[in-house]
């Protein structure tokens, strides 16, 4: 029988689940120090509560219990994901002018990403940063995988639409 | 195909070839590119599944952990109280009073409230000297008085009934057949597997064979107590030896010889009366000399 509480069981969930979990929740909520944990307490939980809930439904238990610790631990603030600015690297071969354009562009990215809905930042980032299939990321937020694309697709616009308005 | 249907085919992957290349001829191409490239420079931070695995692992033994000393702690109470416990009754235990007589024999006792118990030949009672602080209970077998002292309820356990008390002055016989009680001061409860009877004093039950009578009495004290001491092959020497004692006299004997052994009783509030039964037992002749507290007692 299968069971949470067998160690290999509830290690196996969790090198399946932590990583999407953790990803959701940067894109969601964006980046806390305390994301980490977040993660590890919802597991946590899970163990001390791996008689009740099937492996099946551990990923469920898990998402709604990180979102409840963050419900309960953060203001719902502005999310304003970083960037990598590795552009830095090439510095000398870039025009001064280029490199202007080029971080102007991702400060206006990093915007447009603040003025998605957060169901519209998780779907379009799992998709074309984590390259989570529309099917996974429908599993994980439990919803169909028509409402996954066309959050993509908005996401999608809405960043084009600002992006458009800054050149 | 319009822009936008090509658009959400190209977000979902599903561009065939020929879309793929009527996409590619878009005016913004460029910029779609783009923002799906720019989009990568916002990834998440690594999350290091097996390190953080660890973390959890380490975590949940140290919950173990806390839990643990507590476990410990609530055992080693248990223990502690399980040891007490032991210690406690091997005290108790080890407090266990037994007084056997045997025959012609008397014991007094006093047990820890100065109560008092006279138990008279063959007899045994049983009592725990710590108990005795919180129950004042007695076991006993054959005859005794009892001179109980004011207090909580005084029990006697026999195997006829429990005999109880407040303060008081009575007798129990408990022997296979016989079960006697009498009271001779206070008031007296006779608890046995049939029948509950209250004695004051001047009353007394006596059992036989199932059947419980209660009865008046004139004594004041048991009999045996005061009136004689019972011996039963007992070297002439010893019952002389108590008579003097008892009496407080010398005694001088003339041929007579004292290695003999007696059977009978020694009256113990009448000299010339004890004096007769013992000297008529052997054919002896006995004679007082009062000023010298003396008794002479000799053969034919």
């Amino acid at each position: 029988m299968k069971n949470l509480c067998l160690e290999k069981i509830f290690e196996a969930v969790y090198k399946k689940i932590s990583e999407d979990l953790f990803k959701f929740l940067y894109y969601k909520y964006g980046p806390h120090d305390e994301l980490d944990d977040v993660v590890q307490e919802s597991f946590v939980k899970l163990w001390r509560n791996c008689q009740k809930v099937q492996p099946e439904k551990a990923r469920g238990f898990l998402f709604k219990v990180a979102k409840n610790i963050m419900l309960n631990k953060f203001k719902h603030e502005k999310v304003v994901l970083n960037y990598q600015n590795n552009m830095l690297k090439n510095i000398e071969h870039e025009t001064p002018e280029y490199l202007l354009e080029e971080a102007q562009f991702y400060q206006k990215y990093q915007q447009a990403l603040s003025k998605l809905t957060d169901e519209q930042r998780v779907a379009f980032l799992l998709n074309k940063v984590e390259g989570k299939k529309h099917k996974e990321i429908a599993e994980m937020l439990n919803v169909t995988q028509k409402v996954v694309e066309y959050r993509i697709y908005t996401a999608f616009k809405i960043i084009k639409g600002e992006i458009k308005e800054f050149k | 195909m319009d822009q936008e249907k090509l658009l959400q085919k190209w977000l979902n992957d599903q561009l065939t070839e020929t879309e793929k290349q009527a996409f590619e001829q878009l005016p913004d191409h460029n910029l779609n590119m783009k923002i799906i490239e720019a989009a990568k420079r916002f990834k998440a931070p690594d999350f290091p599944i097996d390190s953080k695995f660890k973390l959890l692992q380490y975590r949940l033994r140290n919950t173990h952990n806390k839990v643990r000393p507590m476990y410990f702690a609530w055992m080693y109470r248990v223990a502690a109280i399980l040891v007490l416990a032991l210690i406690a009754y091997f005290y108790i235990a080890s407090n266990n009073v037994q007084i056997f007589t045997g025959n012609n024999d008397q014991k007094r006792v006093l047990l820890p409230d100065a109560s008092l118990v006279i138990l008279n030949q063959s007899s045994s009672l049983e009592y725990n000297s710590i108990l005795w602080y919180f129950k004042r209970r007695i076991k006993m077998d054959g005859d005794a008085y009892f001179k109980v002292q004011k207090g909580s309820r005084f029990d006697v356990h026999t195997r006829h009934g429990v005999v109880s008390v407040i303060g008081t002055q009575f007798e129990v016989k408990s022997y296979m057949q016989l079960f006697e009680v009498k009271c001779f001061e206070g008031v007296v409860s006779v608890q046995t597997s049939q029948k509950n009877i209250i004695l004051t004093h001047g009353e007394a039950v006596v059992a036989r064979k199932d059947q419980i009578k209660k009865i008046l009495m004139t004594q004041k004290q048991p009999q045996w107590l005061t009136n004689e001491i019972k011996y039963k092959s007992t070297p002439l020497a010893v019952v002389l030896h108590a008579l003097k004692k008892h009496y407080g006299v010398k005694i001088v004997t003339k041929s007579v010889d004292t290695t003999k052994y007696y059977t009978g009783s020694l009256i113990t509030d009448n000299l010339n009366l004890a004096l007769e039964v013992i000297t008529k037992a052997f054919g002896l002749k006995y004679y007082i000399d009062q000023t010298q507290k003396t008794v002479i007692i000799s053969g034919q």
